[in-house]
């Protein structure tokens, strides 16, 4: 099945799509719904001839024909407690199939809206050209909304854990929501994706988050699903005045992911930070475009994506820097390191930077290497076999990674999951 | 302890090493010296299993096993050990988890358990002491930052912790100023005893007034072309290379 042909299929079982959605397609959610299903009519997947997809494509993905879901799934706890991330406290929020299954106690001055609660979600604005929103916005059955009321301070990470059902068949689920993180509030965000089941899955992700003055947020995103689990985000970060925004994004397994992240830094003296780690390994893909905006003077930017790839393994890196005119003493640093530790992985890596001010600091820069042979011999000559040799030079590459991300309690859960991917253990 | 026997290597089809003579005994220091280029630091090469380089011919025992035969990580847990005269930095691995990796692979190798970690701590710290090194270090990336004397002074914490048999010392004292010349020759000195023995690599005589050697050798033009005991290092010093080049000329 050619992406055309699933595209055509998709728009035929809108109306199945509708009218399982019991009587709520009068509402504002729904009927915006319904606009960006028949947009989709003028709108296609992405080719290599499509600038910003020009090494990724999700042809193998659905060329499965990956079904969209139109209705929430049972969630077999045990299974997701065993599958779980140990020896973290958090505030966990569910999500089946994109659809809000159940939460925790939230912490006082942390509220939470859904669409399938009875909300009125407001969804912010979409970009239309993009077939990823717009079938977001047609299939989405959820939204879900979060505030962190102003000047408060999270005390533990909140926990967004979206299942997706493959148990007989592949699905595709769309995954909705809006964070709002009020002034001088403090909050870190977990999010994951789990696939239950052996089929394809693909998990179609919008995600806009407001940072209001002064505010400090840190999102961390797992990707460490299953081999047949894919995955395409569009996370969008509004930055108020004094705020700070850190993402850190691990992509340790998956069939093909697609993160798209950009920061828009709207005022002055506001600090964004992405920080990234793909590990791959067989013919996992992983593609990360960043862009940082700077709109307004005084604002930091800081990036470092670093990868590993291994096996047949393919890695896209695209990071643009915006200063515009008005951003004077702007800083903004963008690295993207990268090591191939086999002969047949390859990455694709371009950072761009486009400056329209004067008075700024700016550096961008790329690297592409394989281990270093003297580093091996030095290592060799202390003891350390070739293998645990280029096992400890790798888990150092990365680590630098594990390292930036806050939440104390992931770190041993990260390190074990660098360890299993690597296929090595270090005391 | 360690016997070389017309040892001929060479790198991309140039011979460097051509036909090298040496025996080591325990206890004993052996220095090696010559002008650049005469194959000192290839020697050390071979020796600690640098694979750039092809053996043509000869053979090395070690202990009464045959050293070419061996990886350069079964050399280490053998017993031998070279301080590398460029040490190179390893950004991300802590010398504390490095020294752990290689202590234990060693043990592992002769049968031993992991060290237990208030062993480990104990020891780390007695030979951080033995060559000055703040423990603070202990925390750093492996020679990430670190100035020429640190990186030296390393080599040697790194020789006190896997107490080799054979430490082969590659131009350690090159880039000294006296007083880390001093902290890494202290260091050697304390580390020596009747079981095990040095071979030091210099090309300054200035080293030998500390480290003090049992027999000196000049390496030249791939070949040991005379021994000695410390004052054939005092002569070079004195006079040079060049009266040797002339006695092995024959006359015209």
């Amino acid at each position: 099945m050619t992406p055309k042909e699933y595209k055509d299929q998709l728009i035929g079982q809108y109306t199945e799509f509708k009218a399982a959605q019991n009587g709520r397609a009068n509402s504002d959610f729904q009927k915006q719904g319904e606009q960006f299903a028949q947009s989709l009519g003028q709108l296609d997947f992405p080719t290599k001839r499509h600038e910003e997809w020009k090494y990724t494509t999700l042809d193998r993905v659905l060329k499965k024909w990956p079904k969209p879901v139109f209705k929430s799934a049972p969630i077999d706890h045990f299974w997701l407690a065993q599958n779980g991330i140990s020896g973290i406290q958090t505030v966990k929020v569910i999500l089946a199939n994109g659809i809000l299954d159940r939460f925790d106690k939230l912490p006082a001055g942390v509220t939470l809206e859904a669409y399938s609660l009875g909300n009125q979600v407001e969804v912010a604005p979409t970009d239309a050209t993009d077939i990823f929103e717009n079938i977001n916005r047609a299939f989405a059955v959820d939204s879900i909304k979060i505030k962190v009321a102003a000047n408060t301070v999270v005390p533990i990470p909140i926990k967004i854990v979206n299942v997706l059902d493959a148990t007989h068949e592949a699905v595709f689920a769309q995954r909705n929501v809006e964070i709002e993180v009020g002034k001088n509030a403090e909050v870190t965000f977990i999010e994951r994706q789990i696939t239950k089941g052996p089929n394809t899955s693909l998990a179609n992700g919008l995600t806009h988050i407001k940072v209001d003055n002064n505010a400090q947020v840190k999102h961390l995103v797992l990707q460490n699903d299953g081999d047949n689990a894919s995955q395409v985000n569009r996370t969008y970060v509004d930055q108020n005045r004094d705020s700070v925004y850190s993402n850190y994004v691990f992509s340790l397994s998956g069939e093909v992911i697609r993160n798209n992240l950009r920061i828009s830094l709207n005022a002055e003296n506001t600090v964004g930070n992405m920080y990234g780690l793909y590990l791959l390994d067989g013919k996992e893909h992983v593609d990360n475009h960043t862009v940082v905006d700077h709109r307004l003077p005084n604002c930091e930017s800081n990036e470092l994506y670093k990868g590993v790839l291994n096996g047949y393994s393919t890695g896209v890196f695209n990071g643009k820097i915006f200063v515009r005119q008005d951003a004077q003493k702007t800083n903004a640093y963008q690295q993207n390191r990268n090591l191939l530790i086999s002969d047949h992985a390859t990455i694709n890596t371009k950072p761009q930077l486009e400056i329209w001010a004067d008075d700024v600091k700016c550096s961008h820069g790329c690297t592409v290497g394989q281990l270093d042979e003297e580093q091996l011999f030095y290592l060799r000559s202390r003891g350390i076999d070739t293998n645990s040799a280029r096992a400890l030079m790798i888990y150092a590459f990365a680590s630098e990674i594990v390292e930036k991300q806050p939440v104390e309690a992931l770190k041993e859960y990260l390190f074990n999951a660098i360890s299993k991917k690597l296929a090595f253990n270090l005391e | 302890m360690l016997s070389i026997k017309d040892l001929h290597a060479s790198v991309e089809g140039n011979e460097i090493l051509k036909g090298i003579n040496l025996e080591v005994k325990p206890g004993e220091v052996h220095a090696i010296m010559g002008p650049n280029g005469s194959g000192k630091s290839t020697l050390a090469s071979v020796l600690a299993g640098r694979d750039d380089y092809e053996i043509s011919q000869g053979s090395v025992q070690f202990d009464g096993i045959d050293l070419l035969e061996l990886s350069p990580e079964e050399r280490s847990r053998e017993g031998l050990f070279l301080a590398f005269q460029y040490p190179v930095e390893i950004p991300g691995v802590s010398n504390t988890n490095f020294m752990k990796a290689c202590i234990n692979a060693k043990r592992k190798h002769h049968g031993q358990d992991p060290m237990k970690p208030h062993e480990f701590l104990k020891m780390i710290k007695e030979k951080a002491a033995l060559v000055d090194l703040d423990p603070q270090f202990l925390h750093r990336s492996v020679n990430e930052g670190f100035s020429g004397g640190e990186k030296k002074r390393n080599e040697i914490f790194q020789m006190a912790m896997l107490e080799p048999k054979l430490g082969i010392l590659d131009e350690t004292d090159s880039g000294l100023d006296i007083d880390a010349l001093k902290v890494v020759s202290n260091g050697v000195n304390a580390l020596r005893n009747e079981k095990n023995a040095f071979v030091v690599i210099t090309h300054y005589q200035r080293l030998l007034n500390y480290i003090v050697p049992d027999f000196v050798h000049v390496l030249y033009k791939g070949k040991i072309v005379k021994s000695g005991d410390k004052s054939l290092a005092l002569e070079l010093e004195e006079k040079g290379y060049d009266w040797i080049k002339e006695e092995l000329t024959p006359a015209q």
